[in-house]
C-alpha cells in the first residue's frame, strides 16, 4: 500500500519562542510596516539555501495556511504559526539531509517520506524530484522540498477520502474523478 | 546539465510561448506549461506538428466561446456564463460538477481568460484520461493511488511559478 499513516508535522520540538523575540523577526520581514506580512515580503525573509529566491508558489502555500481573514498575508498572531511551521520544516530537512549538502537528494527524499508513512514506488521518487526539483541539479532544495510535501499531501487526503476501504484503490465516476482532481490541483 | 532532450523540449517550449504570446499576451507560465504538458500527448516532453495544430484548435475554440460571453470586453465572465460556455464545448456536466468549477475558479463572480483556458485544458485532458480508463463503457474508472498521483503531478500540477 502507498500510504500508511498520514504525515503530521512533527510533535512541537523547539520551545515556544519568546513573544518579543518572535515580534522583532515580524518587524524586520514586514518591511513597509502595514502590520501584515506579504507574500513578496516572507519571500524576502526565507532562503533556499541557494542564491534564488525562495519560491514563490511555497510562500503562497504557506501564507493561505495561516492566512485566517483571507488577505493574502498574515498579521503578527498568525505569524507565529509561520514561523513555527518554518521551522519544524528546517528541523526535518537538516535531519534528512543527511550528507549536509543543503539539497535532499533522491535518496534522502526516500528515507524522509517513507519516515511520514509513504510508500512510494522507486519511479515515483524519480517523478517528485523531476518534477519539484527547480534548480534542475536532479535534487530538492529546502524550498521545494516543503512544496512537494505539501503537494503531496494534499494528493493523498484527497485520495484517501475516495478510498473507503484503504487498500490503494478507488473506483470513481467521471464526476467524482473531476472534482478529485480539481481539489488537488 | 541539460539533455538533448531537455534541450529539445525547451525549444519547442520557447517556440510554442511565441505562439501562445501572439494568441494572449496575458496567458501565465503556468497556464502555458499547463497546455504543453497536457497536449504532449506521447509524453514525449516535446510537442509534434499534429499536437501544435490539435493545440491551436483547441485555443481557437475556447477563444471564440469566450468572447461570445464576453460582451464588453472586459477579458473576464460571469460564473453563469462560464457554465453555459462549458456546455456548449460540449461536456454534459451537472449543476454540482458545474458549481464545484465555479468555485475553484472565479474570483468575485468572474474568471479572467487565461484561467478560463486553464479550466478547459484541464477539462479536456481529464475528460481524455478518464475515457481511456473506463474501459467497460459503464461511467467509472479504477484508478490506484501510485499511477493517478504520477498522472497528476505530470499533467496538472504546477511546482514553480
Amino acid at each position: 500500500m502507498a500510504y500508511h499513516s498520514p504525515y503530521r508535522a512533527p510533535p512541537h520540538i523547539n520551545t515556544p519562542p519568546d513573544q518579543s523575540f518572535l515580534w522583532n523577526i515580524f518587524q524586520r520581514v514586514d518591511k513597509d510596516r502595514s502590520g501584515v506580512i506579504s507574500d513578496s515580503e516572507l519571500q524576502q525573509a526565507l532562503s533556499n539555501g541557494t542564491w534564488t529566491p525562495f519560491n514563490p508558489v511555497t510562500v503562497r502555500s504557506i501564507i493561505s495556511m495561516f492566512d485566517r481573514e483571507n488577505k493574502a498575508g498574515v498579521n503578527f498572531n498568525e505569524f507565529a504559526g509561520v514561523w513555527k511551521y518554518i521551522t519544524d520544516w528546517q528541523n526535518i530537512f537538516r535531519t534528512y539531509d543527511r550528507d549536509n549538502s543543503g539539497f535532499i537528494d533522491k535518496n534522502e527524499l526516500k528515507q524522509a517520506l517513507t519516515g511520514f508513512g509513504y510508500r512510494l514506488s522507486d519511479q515515483f521518487y524519480g517523478t517528485l524530484i523531476e518534477k519539484f526539483d527547480r534548480q534542475r541539479k536532479g535534487q530538492v532544495a529546502f524550498d521545494d522540498f516543503i512544496q512537494c510535501c505539501i503537494v503531496l499531501q494534499r494528493l493523498t487526503d484527497v485520495f484517501r477520502r475516495y478510498d473507503t476501504d484503504q487498500d490503494g484503490w478507488i473506483q470513481v465516476s467521471y464526476e467524482q474523478y473531476l472534482s478529485m482532481v480539481f481539489n488537488i490541483v | 546539465m541539460i539533455s538533448p532532450l531537455e534541450n529539445e523540449w525547451m525549444n519547442s517550449l520557447s517556440f510554442l510561448f511565441y505562439f501562445i504570446f501572439l494568441f494572449n499576451p496575458a496567458f501565465n507560465i503556468d497556464t502555458c506549461r499547463l497546455m504543453i504538458n497536457m497536449l504532449d500527448r506521447d509524453m514525449s516532453g516535446t510537442m509534434g506538428f499534429t499536437e501544435f495544430k490539435d493545440l491551436w484548435q483547441a485555443l481557437n475554440a475556447w477563444k471564440n466561446i469566450f468572447m461570445s460571453f464576453d460582451r464588453d470586453r472586459s477579458g473576464t465572465v460571469e460564473a453563469q456564463e462560464m457554465q453555459q460556455a462549458i456546455k456548449s464545448l460540449g461536456y454534459n456536466l451537472s449543476p454540482n460538477a458545474l458549481n464545484m468549477i465555479m468555485k475553484r475558479y472565479s474570483v468575485n463572480g468572474r474568471i479572467p481568460f487565461d484561467d478560463f483556458v486553464s479550466c478547459c485544458v484541464r477539462l479536456r485532458g481529464l475528460t481524455d484520461h478518464f475515457q481511456r480508463r473506463d474501459t467497460s463503457r459503464n461511467g467509472t474508472a479504477n484508478f490506484h493511488y501510485d499511477d493517478v498521483s504520477a498522472y497528476i503531478l505530470c499533467m496538472h500540477v504546477s511546482a514553480i511559478a
